[in-house]
């Protein structure tokens, strides 16, 4: 498998904050979506990749080569949350910047997706809206044939109509074969669309890595009433430990990874255990067993049961906030 | 390379410190003219404008992340601003040159700047970004900006110390001799300030994370 991105063990330690071993790969022409609370280290993570900040420890390959390499750096284009350009210039002047410092640039491409996207030449950066200068760093990214695209948060403040036309764009780039994107958010809805795979982070670590398939396939919303909230109730809705091998969810992988309740109900996600949070001290709360109810897994819809207990597949937002929210994490030793 | 340069450049040229640095050069002509000590250093504010402009948008938009992240070594980018200081400073001195010859000839009371006037001046303008860049290119431009009244005083204290050297009265060999050699070390200090603190800079800045 060739890949587009390969980051092995980084660990880079702030006053207050660490990337702890993060691990991941993106092989060539698929997207990864690269999920996390704010404060994850998503960006610490881009920042590394683009060779903006220097890891204590593990190693980052973009498109086969070192980051700091000027040749993969021709292949790459990157779009960053904000602009960071100064916004006294034009976009036309931009460009005549820009693009000498890619052979490959192509200034006709350049123009065109300017027009596009409807951003005057002549006009300064200044007085462009967010989401134009989120459309001009596209331009850039997408005007010298890159590879490989890494994104960090880029539709993040962006009403829907503008992320919407943003992600219609990249789709667009995409189908050009072996191009690969990297996309950092914590807008989990953009990448409904386009993700092949999925990594979660939370405070520093890799929660999981998988294909949107796994994902749609492994976890499950059950939901219900607060008095069914014990182990005698939702015992039916695990598989015994002792599970038939290749059974689904057999050996014991599955557990309630996070649970939120007021006074009337609860709402739980159910997925596979995350091995990382052994070392954690409040996953001794996490309730052992081995999958969610079968008949919920087959089905795309909510799934009410005779118990008033229901069960649905879970969003990526659903999977993010019950894997990272604290408040959530502890509820789940019911 | 050059598009880096030409980015700085043309930063400067569309910024509020143009007119200002207009403003100096016309103010240097006319106290040239009076044969005042104060030409000189008004002849390197665009520089000093330069460098703290540049700094300041390199700050205000945080450039740095966005360059360095496409096919540009840090190397590439320090260098590419001394190259566009050192521009500055020969255009600077250019347009004082024909400002001064074309009011000169026109009657005003200006002078072009003279040998020592130009010496003294690229002297004043290496110092300005020889002291100023490995800081900020260390520390970046919001917590380097004492540094600019730093320069100035150093700038004076130098400008005046070579002004005073070449004075004839402390010549110890004939006065265009004495002249020749302190222009000629002059020039050859201010070039080796530069190197130094480009190496410096380059050193500093690859440490530096964003």
């Amino acid at each position: 498998m060739e890949t587009a991105i390969e980051v092995r063990n980084l660990r880079k330690t702030y006053r207050s904050f660490s990337l702890d071993g993060v691990s991941f790969t993106l092989p060539k022409g698929e997207v990864l979506g690269f999920i996390g609370p704010n404060g994850a280290g998503k960006t610490t993570t881009i920042r590394i990749m683009l060779g903006l900040a220097r890891p204590d420890s593990g190693t980052v390959s973009l498109l086969g080569g070192s980051p700091s390499d000027r040749t993969i750096r021709e292949r790459i284009g990157f779009i960053h949350d904000d602009t960071f350009l100064n916004e006294d210039l034009t976009a036309g002047e931009t460009g005549r910047i820009v693009g000498p410092l890619y052979r490959s640039w192509d200034r006709e491409e350049y123009r065109s997706r300017l027009a596009r996207y409807g951003l005057d030449e002549k006009q300064k950066i200044a007085e462009f809206s967010k989401g134009m200068k989120i459309k001009l760093m596209l331009a850039i990214a997408t005007s010298h044939n890159a590879e490989l695209i890494l994104m960090d948060e880029p539709t993040s403040g962006l009403d829907p109509v503008f992320r919407s036309e943003f992600l219609d764009e990249l789709f667009g780039f995409m189908q050009e074969e072996n191009r690969s994107v990297f996309f950092s958010t914590h807008i989990t809805e953009d990448l409904n669309r386009i993700a092949d795979r999925v990594v979660l982070l939370d405070r520093g670590r890799v929660v999981f890595e998988k294909t949107k398939t796994e994902i749609e396939e492994s976890y499950r919303i059950v939901k219900g009433s607060i008095q069914l909230l014990s182990s005698d109730v939702l015992t039916p809705y695990f598989a015994p430990a002792g599970a038939p091998a290749g059974a689904p969810h057999a050996g014991n992988t599955t557990c309630c990874i996070g649970i939120r309740r007021d006074e009337h109900s609860f709402t739980a996600l159910f997925g596979p255990r995350y091995p990382e949070r052994e070392r954690e001290p409040n996953t001794a709360g996490y309730l052992d067993g081995a999958g969610a109810k079968r008949r919920a897994e087959k089905s795309d819809l909510p799934f009410a049961d005779a118990t008033g207990i229901v069960t649905e597949r879970a969003s990526l937002d659903d999977i993010m906030i019950y894997s990272t929210r604290e408040v959530y994490r502890v509820h789940a030793g019911i | 390379m050059y598009t880096l340069v030409y980015k700085d450049v043309l930063a400067i040229l569309k910024s509020k410190a143009t007119v200002p640095s207009f403003i100096c050069i016309g103010a240097a002509l006319v106290a040239m003219h009076g044969s005042s000590p104060v030409g000189v250093f008004l002849l390197c504010m665009p520089t000093y404008y330069f460098v703290a402009y540049s700094g300041m948008y390199d700050y205000k938009y945080a450039q740095e992340r966005f360059y360095l992240s496409l096919p540009v070594s840090r190397s590439e980018w320090v260098l590419s601003r001394y190259l566009s200081c050192l521009l500055v400073a020969f255009a600077t001195l250019l347009l004082a040159f024909a400002a001064g010859s074309a009011g000169s000839f026109l009657g005003l009371p200006v002078r072009a700047p003279e040998a020592v006037d130009t010496v003294l001046a690229i002297f004043a303008s290496c110092l300005t970004t020889g002291i100023s860049l490995p800081f900020q290119f260390r520390l970046g431009y919001d917590k380097t900006r004492w540094i600019n009244f730093i320069v100035m005083i150093v700038n004076s204290a130098a400008v005046s110390a070579a002004r005073e050297m070449m004075r004839p009265e402390n010549s110890i060999v004939t006065e265009r001799v004495t002249s020749l050699i302190m222009l000629s070390s002059i020039v050859a200090i201010a070039l080796a300030v530069q190197a130094v603190s480009f190496a410096v800079s380059c050193a500093l800045f690859a440490h530096r994370e964003f």
